[in-house]
Order: C-alpha cells, then structure tokens, then sequence
C-alpha cells in the first residue's frame, strides 16, 4: 500500500515537473510583457513584476517600429485576418470536395490521385519557393495578400482532402444510394447530404487550417512585401531588429498578441485540434 | 478440481448499485453458468471472481481460501475473452504459453504442456502463426488452449461465443462440453443466450439488475421458475403468461381467464394445495407453450383440459405448428404437433396439461407454492 | 436513351473528375511541375534571377564543397538524431504516466499540447531571452546569488545548435504524447486482462504485450519527425537567426539564404532539391506501405 502512494506522488511530480516546463516559457512572455523594461534589464525575467504596465501592450499593438512607420502590429494583423479566412474556406471546400470524389465516386487511378496529392503535404517548401515566386510575379500576385492566399490554398489542398477523405471512408454509402435513387445527382448529394453530415472533420479542417496558415512563416517572408506581412512576420522582424534598444517587454507583448489567436481557438476547441492531429498521422 | 464460493457480494460504482448481495457455492467440477440480460451484473461478477475487479462488500473464496486481496495470476485461475483477447504481437506457441513464462516454468515443460494441449484442441498447424492470420473459430481455440494449458483450479468464462456465427457456435458450444467432461475442472461461464446455459450448465444462476433470481439445475430453472422474471427469460418461446382468477369451489380450485371473444375458461388445477397459502384472488397462470397442445394428438394424462379458443396466427415450423391465441388479455403461444390444422381467426380446440402448469403472483411476480 | 440523355450521362460520369481536376492541377503544376523546375534550376548557372546555361552537376559539387553546408548537414545529423530521440523518449514516458488513470489528465494533456498551437515565431521569443546569458536564465541565477552559473550555450558557437534541439523538443514532444496515448489506448482492454491474468503485471505487462504493439504507432512518430527535423525552419529563424555567425545553420535557412540573400540560386536550388530527396527517402515508403494497407483493408 506505501509502495503504492509513492508510485502514485511520484508519477505525479514527474507529470508536474514536465507541465512546468511546457508552461515555463508562456508564463514568462505574460510576466515580462507587462513590466516597465528596466525590471525586466535588471535580470528580473522570472519574477512578478513590480510595477504593472499595460504600456508595452499598447505598443506593441500601434506603436512600435516595425516597418517604415510606427505603425505596431496592427495593419498585420489585419493582413494575417485578411490572408487567413479566404485560405482557410476555400482549402476546407476543396478539400471537401476532393474527399468526397476520392471515396464515392471511384474511378481507376483515383488511388495514384490521392497518393499525389497526399506527398505533397510531406514535401519541403523549400522546393518550390524559387518557381512560386516567379509564378506570383507573372500573374501580377508578388507581394499581395491574394497572393499569399492561392499559395497556402494551392499548399494546403493536400491535407485537407487527407481529412476529409478519412472521414468519408466511412460514410454510410446507403444514404448516398438512397439519395441516388431519389434522384439527385453528384452536386446535390454532395451539398444536400454529405456536407450537412461533415461538421465534425469541417471543424477539425477549418481549427488546424487555421492554425497552420496563421503561424506560417516561410511563405509570408518568402511571398509578401511590406504592406501585405502577416503578423508572424511583422513580429519576426520586430524582435530580431538588430539595431537600437531591445525592449523586451514589448517584444512578448507583441509575441502574444501575435499568438492570441491560435491560442485562444486551442482553448476552445484543443479537443478538434487534437483530432486533427491524429487525423494525418496514425495508421489505420 | 477446485470449489468457489461466493459469500454475500455487493458491488456499487458510484451511486449504481451493480450486484446485490450474491450468495452461491460452487461445487467442484461443476460447470455454473451465470445468465442474464445484459447490465445484469454477471459480467462484473466474473470479474470480482477473477480479481480484475475489487471486491466492496462480501467475501470470494477459492478452494476454500479466502481471494479478495489476491492478484488475478495469485488465484489459479484461467479466463476465456469474448474477443479471445490473444496477444497480436505473439504466435499461437507464444500465445500459449506466455503465462507458464510468467510463472518461471522451465522451457522444456513449457514445450509440453503447449504440444499437449495443442494436442487435445487440434491446432498443433497453427502453432507458428499469429493472431491475426486465424480465423475466428481458430482463435477461440488458442484462447481456451491459453486457458488450458496452466491446469487452473478454475475457468472462467465470458460469453467466449458471441463473437462465432451459428454453426461454429454450436461446434464450440459441443467442444467446450467435451472437454469439461474430460477434464472435470470447475466451471463458471456467463452468457446471455438462455439455450447456451441449458445446454452447457449442471446448475444455472438466473440474474437480474444485480439481483440473484435463481439458482438450480437446468431442469428446475426451466420447469420450476422462481418468479416471472426467469420464467419469462428462460425457455424459447418464452413461458406464456396469463392473467387470470383464482376461483375456489367446495370440490376444487381452478383458475378462470377471458378468451379471444369475451367468454372465459376454467381450468381446475390438479395440485390445489399450491395454493393453501395464498390469500388473494389474483393469480398469473404460466403455461410453457409445449403444455398447451391439440386435442387430438395429445397425451393421454388425467390432467387434460380442454377448451376452445380463437386462433389469431399459424406459424408453421416444420416439427411443430405454433400457433397464437389470446387469453386473459395476452397472446399466448401453443405447440401443436404438425398434423394438426387449426385456421387462423377460426376456434380451435385445445388441451391444456395443467400438471405442468406454474402459479405467480402478481403483486411479487413470485412463484406460489414451493 | 434519347441524345440529350447519353450525353447528360457522360456529363455526370465525368463529372466527379471535373470536380477534382482544379486541384489536381494545381498541385501537378504547383507541386511537381515546381519540384521539376527547381531541380532544373539546380543544373544552371542561375544566381540572382534564372538563367538557363546548363552545367551538369557542377552546383552540387559546389555544395558539396562548402563548409557551411557541412555545417548545416551536421547541424542536421545533431539536431535529428537528439529531437526524434528525445521527443520519443519524453512523449512515450508522458504517456505512459497519463495512461495510469491521472485526475487531472484532460488539463495536463492541454499543457503539453499547446506549443502545437503556437508558431515557433511567437515562443521563439521568450526561449531567445530565456536561454540568453544576459537577460535569462544565467542572470537570473546571478540575481539569485548563484554568481558561478553559467549558461551562454544560444551564444556559443559549439552549443547553440543543442540549444535549438531544447526549444524543438518543447514544442513537439506534445504531439507525440498524443500519438503515444492514442496508442495505448487503443490496445484492447481484454488483452491487458488477460495478460494479468498470465501473471504479467507492471514491467513485464509493458515490456511484452504492451510496448510490442506500439510500433506502428513508434514508426510513425519517427517518420513524421525526421521530416518536420529536416523542414525546420522557423524554429531557427526565431531562436538563433542560423547563429552565431552560422553556428547553427540548418539545410532550410541555408537554401533561404543562398537563394534570396546571397543571389547564389542554383546553389540554392540543389540544396533544396537534397532536402527533397532526404523527405522522400523518409516519407515514399511509409506512404506507400499506408495506401496499400487502407487499399487492401477496404
């Protein structure tokens, strides 16, 4: 019975001990982003601040020296809002789409389709920034946020017909024969039938495109100019400026600001992002 | 050979009370089969009896020691999985004979007691596969062979057929009879298929929501129910049920139940000191459908009736004819021999064996009488 | 069947392919029609814009020839072996302890999640300053009367790359927690009872029936992992810049760099082309042997 509550507490510590150091980083931004910055310079980076301040938030949104103007991280993230939403509708739709073809309406080769389409979610990107951006140039897209859009849409069909045609693997092809017999044809049974029944891997797709196109940092420096940067990118910039003060708590406060979003869905819906996960990954 | 005993065992999870103060002793060879409709509990009970489950309350001896704070692989006992449980990433040898490894038993007579029993089960071929490269049927087999090879004092068995399609069922059902013969070791087999427990069991233990119904050979569980709920699950068709009086002349004492057109029919009951005890008027009458039968063919025996009743449905079956009639109130199944040519929506007439008949009340839905 | 019916009939049998050919072709052109073109570029003398002068294998010679893409493939072997190492060692031990009927698993499985959740870019930052000797942990430890600590690895020309191997074990172990719980989880409750019932229980249970049937989920793990180890790029961007001086330079900032800082492009583009075929020696078999399993399962 000793053996078993010293097994036990100590199962547990290990378990704390890790979860403090997953934490210890997060904790960290938070504290020092609201500390006048001579704390913080004093060595203080682990301790409670002193002196509260909100000021470093509030540059670090319109204030602070990113670009050619003060201008904070604002304008970039509207840009980050206004990049992410279309990608992230139009990669679920076509992956929608592509799902459903692959797995109820068969044709010979359709397995080779996937399997193209499936490698392309594992290549790295590397390879194909040299050929995008002189694609991006000739259709008049360099440096605009539409731009930005088609590259994370055309980048990101591989994954999310993945999802969705995991999930359609196990559609109840009844409802689609029983549909058929009705009457309708490929279009309506796929709007009418199969997509109404998607919620669940729709949300799953929409959380991790998200996720995955906010925080993307190789296309946004590789693709977009001053005035179409994503945040991630602005925030790059921001804290790796070489020259001047550092102020570090501004820094965090913008980090956060930056990471607010995707945080803030993990905690609402950390369960989807977790099935999303899984979704690509394990066998069977 | 080993005997269990299970003495006063309540189990809750929560705020659900899942057994009931269960009570029954075991002798040794005997092949006890815990029945019930599923969430009776029988499955937890295995599993307390097993030891992969803490007992709350009560006591499980085996061999006459007492279990409760023995680990599973401490009590001698081997269990069979409704899903075979085989372990995938072992063959079938490996399978076998991985809890003699566990036990320290030298390789050699590890080797034999697998050959023996492979032996015996007929799957020495299969020795080198894994899992999953057997069919089900097969895998059943290195499950119980699993089971066998440690010579427990006592098996356990948890519904290991439900998974089998019909025939392999009854194949198994014949195999694991065999072999209790042969090998004489202590039984328990949960399950919730009533003709398995028949054909399988020395003694049946019927459960309900927890709750022991009853316990007794075959035949007792089948002829003698205890209450309404046991008469009812066992037996296919089920015994019927008839809402009825008791009527209580000078000379007799009959019974007294409406028919299909309003009219009522009589029917005295051979044993009345049944009744001696019971004040009330209410009665329900149980008649398994084999004891209502045509007047024609039926057996000769001085506790015949007859009547004659509308009947609803034929439902010819090849051996017997089942047909369906209402009588006080429920539609009651008859078992008339082939030959017989009852019409639907026409009178037939019937004779009834009240020799064989079982009294309820209906306010306990217990047995009347002893 | 009336003309106007046979030919509604071929529409709708054409049309799911019609439905699937935009991104069918956008994926040819954008995915492998730009691999092609990228593995082109790495035969011509291209520096800052294409040029398309053939010149055989002589940009990999180059390649093969510069100290800072030894430094990177070095840097790779490290930071790979020491991330898939110790990102499997962590999540399977965090897994294994969650499986044991944790109160509060649901809100630790989050913490160690969330770094998933976040760009590299944003917790790149605070581990920069954390590990810095300046401003983090050795000042800190000053502060704290500790005055011999030391711990200037980010600043170290030997030690930064370990530094990254830190800050992407933080970030990914999580996930292969996940993978981790979701396999135990899905080894059959019946085959654990019986195997205690066997007599295997705490060590032994593990060491024979459960961590046998872990290895696909195992192999997995690895494959995904050496290939985000060969992508990473953020995670050194944000961390060290690929410094001090190209300390910690990895193949990806390495072909960012040759390609649109040092107008060095066919250069750029066959140490691309390598990290391709690296990916692909990884990910075409394991792919390969997924299709064929779903295929054969259907």
């Amino acid at each position: 019975m000793r053996a078993n509550v010293l097994g036990r507490a100590s199962l547990y510590a290990f378990l704390g001990v890790f979860a403090l150091w997953y934490l210890v980083p997060l904790v960290v931004m938070l504290l020092n982003s609201v500390k006048p910055l001579a704390e913080i310079e004093q060595g203080n980076m682990v301790f409670l601040p002193q002196m509260f301040t909100l000021d470093p938030w509030r540059a670090a949104w319109s204030t602070a020296q990113i670009g050619v103007e003060a201008t904070g991280l604002r304008p970039y993230f509207v840009n980050s809002l206004l990049m992410v939403v279309p990608a992230v509708l139009v990669s679920t739709l076509l992956g929608a789409i592509n799902g459903y073809v692959l797995t109820q309406w068969r044709f010979r080769g359709d397995t080779l389709v996937f399997g193209l389409l499936l490698f392309a979610c594992f290549i790295p990107f590397q390879i194909v920034l040299i050929p995008m951006a002189r694609m991006l140039g000739a259709l008049g897209l360099a440096g605009t946020t539409s731009g930005l859009i088609l590259v994370h849409v055309v980048y990101g069909i591989g994954l999310t017909t993945l999802f969705f045609r995991n999930f359609y693997t196990s559609f109840p092809r009844e409802l689609i024969r029983a549909a058929q017999i009705d009457g309708a044809g490929f279009g309506s049974i796929w709007l009418r039938i199969v997509l109404p029944n998607s919620v669940p891997i729709i949300v799953v797709c929409v959380i991790w495109q998200f996720t995955s196109i906010w925080n993307d940092f190789l296309f946004g420096a590789s693709f977009a100019d001053a005035d179409s940067q994503p945040v991630i990118v602005a925030l790059n910039n921001l804290v790796n400026a070489s020259q001047g003060v550092k102020e570090y708590n501004v820094y965090f406060a913008a980090a956060m600001l930056a990471g607010l979003p995707t945080l803030l869905v993990y905690i609402v819906a950390g369960r989807y992002f977790v099935r999303g996960l899984m979704a690509g990954s394990v066998k069977g | 050979m080993g005997a269990l005993d299970i003495r006063h065992v309540s189990q809750a999870y929560g705020k659900t009370a899942v057994l009931h103060d269960i009570d029954i002793s075991v002798a040794a060879g005997e092949f006890l089969v815990l029945v019930g409709p599923s969430g009776c509990g029988k499955s937890t009970l295995l599993n307390l009896i097993a030891g992969l489950d803490t007992v709350q309350s009560g006591e499980i001896a085996i061999d006459g020691e007492r279990v409760n704070e023995r680990s599973p692989a401490d009590r001698n006992i081997a269990m069979v999985f409704q899903s075979y449980a085989l372990y995938p990433n072992m063959t079938v040898r490996e399978n076998l004979g991985f809890g003699l490894r566990m036990r320290g038993v030298a390789h050699a007579a590890r080797e034999n007691a697998i050959a023996e029993v492979a032996a015996l089960l007929k799957i020495e071929e299969l020795l080198d596969r894994k899992p999953r490269a057997l069919s089900g049927g097969q895998r059943q087999r290195v499950a119980m062979g699993r089971a066998l090879v440690r010579k427990p004092s006592l098996f356990l068995f948890d519904e290991p057929l439900s998974n089998l399609d019909a025939r392999l069922r009854i194949e198994m059902r014949t195999l694991i009879k065999r072999l209790h013969q042969q090998l004489g070791t202590t039984t328990v087999y949960v399950t919730h298929d009533q003709i398995e427990a028949m054909t399988l069991a020395t003694r049946i233990a019927v459960m309900n929501r927890g709750r022991l119904q009853q316990v007794g050979t075959p035949n007792e569980v089948y002829a003698s129910p205890a209450n309404m709920f046991v008469a009812g699950f066992m037996g296919a068709p089920s015994m019927n049920l008839i809402e009825a009086k008791l009527v209580r002349e000078s000379a007799r004492v009959a019974v007294r139940f409406a028919l299909a057109d309003g009219s009522t029919a009589t029917l005295a009951l051979p044993s009345p000191e049944v009744v001696a005890g019971y004040s009330g008027d209410d009665i329900v009458l149980g008649l398994r459908p084999e004891a209502i039968t045509d007047g024609a063919s039926a057996e000769r025996s001085g506790a015949l009736q007859f009547m004659e009743n509308r009947i609803d449905v034929v439902e010819p079956a090849g051996s017997d004819t089942f047909v369906v009639s209402r009588m006080g109130g429920t539609d009651v199944v008859a078992r008339l021999h082939a030959d017989a040519t009852p019409q639907a929506g026409a009178p037939f007439r019937l004779a009834i064996d009240m020799a064989k008949c079982v009294l309820f009340d209906p306010a306990t839905q217990e047995r009347i009488g002893s | 069947m009336t003309a106007a019916t046979a030919a509604r009939a071929r529409l709708s049998a054409w049309l799911p392919r019609l439905a699937l050919a935009p991104s069918f072709a956008a994926v040819l052109v954008c995915v492998y029609g730009f691999i092609l073109f990228t593995l082109y570029l790495s035969f011509t003398s291209s520096k800052m814009l294409p040029v398309y002068e053939w010149l055989g294998f002589a940009n990999y010679v180059t390649l093969f020839k510069l100290p800072a893409w030894h430094t990177a493939l070095a840097n790779l072997a490290i930071f790979g072996v020491l991330y898939i190492g110790l990102c499997i060692a962590v999540g399977a031990a965090l897994a294994i302890a969650l499986d044991q009927r944790i109160r509060a698993e649901g809100v630790l499985r989050a913490v160690y999640l969330y770094p998933m959740a976040l760009s590299f870019i944003v917790t790149g930052t605070a581990w920069k300053w954390l590990l810095d000797p300046g401003v983090g942990l050795e000042q800190v430890m000053h502060v704290l009367g500790w005055q011999s600590f030391a711990f200037g690895w980010i600043k170290d020309r030997d030690m930064a790359i370990y530094t990254v191997v830190i800050a992407g074990v933080w970030q990914t172990s999580g996930f292969v927690m996940a993978l981790f719980l979701a396999g135990l989880r899905g080894i059959s409750d019946e085959v654990l009872k019986a195997a205690q019932i066997d007599g295997a229980s705490g060590l032994a249970l593990y060491r024979h029936v459960v961590l046998p049937q872990l290895t696909p989920t195992l192999l997995s793990a690895i494959v995904i992992l050496t290939h985000m180890a060969i992508k990473s790029y953020d995670l050194v961007i944000a961390l060290t810049g690929g410094g001090p001086g190209r300390a910690t330079e990895m193949p990806a900032t390495f072909m960012y760099s040759y390609t649109f800082t040092r107008n060095q492009m066919a250069v750029g583009a066959s140490s691309a082309v390598i990290m391709l075929f690296t990916v692909m020696a990884v990910m075409v078999p394991y792919l390969y042997s997924e299709l064929r399993e779903r295929r054969d399962a259907r």
